[in-house]
């Protein structure tokens, strides 16, 4: 027993001995950040060693540690968005603590710099491969949007057709169903296993930090349903201090012009009430809100309730990793509307509908463990489960469909040299869907992922990646892809950056679209369980530029797809089939700026996006896209307090549509260029007080996106919105 | 110069460029309404619809006068017609754009042709082929002298009750 005890010590010796070798060279650097302007310290601001995977933010107070840090050379950086970067090499010597301050000096233009969907890793805006755009939180306050369906399309190139996201003309409209855009909140993906279709409800519009959106094909590390992009919901960190937030909103829509038009003498409007609340507990910071959202819509049966309750949990054991759990749940209950009852009465719903109801509630919940092992070695693992389900109260039917998702995430970053930067995953999604609507279904779907970024010269470099992807559902074959990506970024300048890129991608079909067997009016849809993933190859060059007042980015593309996905209608029986028809291509261009005016305190941001739609297999244009789209956003800083803009959109007239074509001779099913014009004002009087007064389709325009659906009309909506 | 006239300034200017380039918008339109009877089953209340006949759409063809000499050449006439009705209920309201003038309507079921097939086709294309319609009904103006069938449709006007019941046994009067 003695000689036991002995061993025991002096192993424990000899661990602490080792112990205190190996990291006997580390070292911990703090110090504080602040304002250049003002000497106030700035909380948020990120510190990285750069080469390394070590770094930290500031605090309240400014104040930042990073500890463990071997000893050398190293370049510190400094971001903060609205801030100039700032870098300064720091030599850490065997002195234990050493401490460095910095001054940033702000910029004109706020847009953040740093990205994190393209490479599914942290990078400059501008050392990205491919086009990424990026929304603050700033820019959907303003507008008070109840869903994120209201201010997306105010970025170029991107356009909502009825919920079904389009980037650069990518998914057409389907119903909603199978997404060719993939949409993640904070990395965890976010689209229903059942019908792949976004619920833009279900996303959150709180505590957002910024949106990315990847506009190219994102299935080399995103996988299906990625093909056509990328929306990345990023939201903020919990702050340091203790924080209640109470919000109140409502909003009116205009009457239209004609008295046909109208279905109530009732006022139409929305009101909402959001009530959260965040505070840290030592390495915990905690966050819990609640969201009611109710709204009588602008048409017949366009009614909708709806209750939120989101969290969100973040724990930092020590500067080298953290816990970050979030969830996100909504009961809804909306009327529904397929289509309106007349061309004279487009606010109208067909009698027989007009108590169509449809129930729904959906829950995420993921949980992302972030680990550094070295500054050359972290990990993140993430764990999601994504629920959806609904239940149709309609006329003529009442079916149903619960789809769960639980997906598994691990990912590895590596980087071997300061020139190279590893990144390595696997991920594996099970999957079961319970329907009366489309039956149900088991799946599960697994991939593996490798991408490789190097810089081959000091201004270039070259990222090349893979992955591996298996889908499967119940025991029909099983699909495998492979999916590859080139990448080059050549940095011509300090402010000026090329980039070209390549990429496969494809989407698996979802079971809505194998497996629906339904009748809507007279639609009747059949399945088919012989469907393909659909595929395509995209290209682009691009050219980014940025100063401290302005950034343009300037992209050239191309995609070409195959067996893709589309629902026809069957000449033999006339029934509706999702199949795998065409070959197509998009090409394009699109042109963003954003500039603060020299000596004037307005932002402007103009997006022009052109595509050319083709149908390879007929020689025709492909159905629901816009040739021509412009975004014009401008935003004038009146003083500290108050702000005011201007938002005007413009889409060409959509050539072709699946169903209702243009009659010459009648006017019937009429399609017409879309003008929108928005406005908004927003007054800070007091610390924490602020009033946003937003107004959509100023002018009161009426269009049609899909047909038989008419656009918003004019609707007015102030929010004020007090922080404790 | 401060903010507030810049503001005065900018608006205002950003506010005519942005209305300059909104247009109307989709155009005020023209056309018909009216109610619809199908004949209903008296113990049942449901309506009796031959297997036969796949669907029934309200239609208007060019007015002439004297009358069309032959239904074909009516059906031959046909300017456009409605959605199919719902065959499940006994009595529905209707609309028709039009355009502006006169014509002849009333209502027709279809046979040998899927009624898909009825919507998604261009509407010239079936007025070659009489033989997809059978006459089920005419609107019959109520205290005019106008002959059975005539609706007058003014440009950016409704014209309202526009009433047709559908007979199994209907004859077009030509």
């Amino acid at each position: 027993m003695k000689i036991k005890k002995s061993i025991l010590i002096k192993s424990a010796l000899l661990f602490n001995f080792i112990g205190t070798i190996l990291f006997a060279q580390d070292v911990s650097l703090s110090g504080h950040v602040y304002s250049e302007a003002t000497g106030e310290p700035l909380p948020g601001a990120n510190i990285i060693l750069k080469g390394t995977f070590l770094g930290a933010a500031s605090d309240q107070i400014g104040f930042y540690h990073i500890a463990t840090i071997p000893t050398g050379r190293y370049q510190v950086e400094v971001m903060m968005m609205g801030f100039q970067s700032v870098s300064q090499e720091v030599r850490l010597g065997p002195e234990l603590k050493a401490t460095l301050d910095f001054r940033l000096s702000q910029k004109i233009l706020n847009s953040p710099e740093i990205v994190v969907t393209g490479a599914r890793r942290a990078m400059r805006k501008i050392d990205s491969p491919v086009s990424i755009s990026t929304m603050t939180d700033d820019h959907l306050v303003l507008r008070n949007p109840a869903t994120l369906e209201d201010v997306l399309p105010l970025e170029a190139g991107i356009q909502i057709l009825d919920g079904q996201i389009n980037i650069r003309g990518s998914s057409g409209y389907a119903r909603g169903a199978g997404s060719r855009v993939a949409v993640l909140v904070d990395g965890a993906p976010a689209i229903s296993f059942d019908n792949g279709s976004i619920y833009w409800e279900a996303l959150p519009v709180d505590n957002l930090e910024r949106i990315e959106i990847l506009k190219g094909p994102g299935s080399a590390l995103y996988g299906s349903s990625a093909m056509g992009g990328v929306v990345n919901i990023i939201t903020r960190p919990i702050p340091n201090e203790s924080r209640t937030q109470i919000t109140l909103g409502g909003g009116l829509y205009s009457k239209p012009n004609d008295e046909r038009k109208i279905y109530t003498d009732a006022p139409l409007g929305s009101a909402n009430f959001r009530l959260s609340h965040s505070r840290r507990i030592g390495a915990l910071g905690v966050q819990i809100g609640f969201r009611q959202n109710n709204s009588s819509g602008y048409y017949q049966n366009g009614w909708y309730r709806r209750s939120i309750l989101d969290g969100k949990m973040e724990y930092s054991t020590q500067s080298q990793s953290n816990l970050t759990t979030r969830f996100y749940y909504i009961d809804d209950v909306h009327g529904s509307f397929t289509q309106w009852k007349n061309p004279s009465q487009p606010f109208h719903t067909p009698e027989n509908t007009r108590h169509d109801r449809i129930f729904s509630d959906k829950l995420q919940w993921s949980t992302t463990y972030r680990r550094i092992f070295s500054p050359k070695t972290s990990m993140t693992a993430r764990l999601n489960y994504f629920y959806t389900a609904f239940q149709n109260d309609l006329y003529n039917n009442d079916t149903y469909s619960r789809s769960h998702t639980v997906s598994g995430e691990w990912q590895m970053d590596v980087r071997p040299t300061a020139s190279q930067y590893l990144t390595g995953g696997l991920e594996v999604k099970l999957n079961r869907v319970l329907a009366n609507l489309w039956g149900s279904h088991n799946g599960y779907d697994a991939a593996g992922y490798l991408q490789d970024e190097i810089a081959v010269f000091p201004r270039m470099n070259v990222t090349g990646g893979l992955r591996w992807d298996v889908h499967r559902v119940d025991d029909l074959t099983t699909e495998s892809q492979v999916n590859p990506k080139l990448g080059l970024m050549f940095k011509a300048g300090r402010n000026l950056a090329l980039r070209m890129s390549l990429g496969w991608a494809f989407r698996a079909p979802v079971i809505a679209e194998m497996f629906i067997d339904s009748r809507q009016f007279v639609f009747e849809v059949k399945p088919n369980p012989d469907l393909k993933s659909e595929k395509s190859l995209a290209q682009e060059i691009g050219l980014y530029w940025q100063n401290d007042r302005c950034e343009v980015d300037i992209a050239i593309f191309s995609a070409q797809y195959r067996r893709l996905i589309e629902p026809v209608v069957d000449p033999e029986d006339y029934l509706i089939h999702f199949m795998n028809v065409t070959r197509a291509r998009i090409s394009g261009t699109e042109i963003s700026f954003d500039w603060i005016m020299p000596g004037l305190p307005i932002h402007n941001r103009i997006g022009y996006s052109y595509i050319d739609p083709r149908n390879l297999t007929e020689n025709t244009t492909l159905a629901y896209r816009f040739n021509h789209s412009l975004v014009i956003n401008e935003e004038i800083m009146l003083s500290k307090e108050i702000s005011a803009g201007l938002d005007y959109r413009y889409l060409s007239k959509m050539k072709v549509v699946q169903l209702f074509q243009e009659n010459p001779v009648t006017g019937a099913d009429q399609r017409v260029p879309i003008h929108l014009v928005g406005g908004f004002v927003r007054i800070k009087p007091t610390t924490g007080l602020t009033f946003n007064l937003s107004v959509e389709n100023l002018f009161q325009y009426y269009y049609v996106v899909i047909e038989r659906n008419m656009g918003a009309v004019r609707n007015v909506k102030l929010q004020v919105d007090y922080r404790f | 110069m401060n903010n507030k006239n810049i503001l005065k300034l900018i608006l205002p200017v950003l506010f005519v460029v942005f209305g300059q380039n909104c247009e109307k918008g989709l155009a005020p339109i023209a056309g018909f309404e009216g109610r619809i009877s199908l004949p209903i089953d008296s113990t049942t209340g449901q309506v009796i619809w031959p297997d036969s006949l796949t669907g029934a759409v309200v239609v208007i063809a060019e007015f002439q006068y004297p009358l069309y000499t032959s239904v074909d050449s009516f059906f031959a006439h046909i300017v456009t017609y409605s959605d199919p009705l719902d065959l499940t209920r006994p009595v529905q309201d209707y609309f028709l754009q039009a355009p502006p003038g006169v014509f002849l309507g009333g209502i027709v079921a279809l046979k040998n042709i899927p009624i898909m097939e009825v919507m998604f086709s261009p509407r010239d294309s079936l007025t070659a082929h009489p033989e997809y319609f059978k006459p089920l009904g005419i609107y019959k103006p109520v205290g005019s002298t106008l002959p059975a069938g005539t609706i007058g449709i003014s440009e950016e006007e409704i014209t309202s009750d526009i009433d047709m019941q559908v007979d199994f046994n209907f004859v077009l009067p030509f």
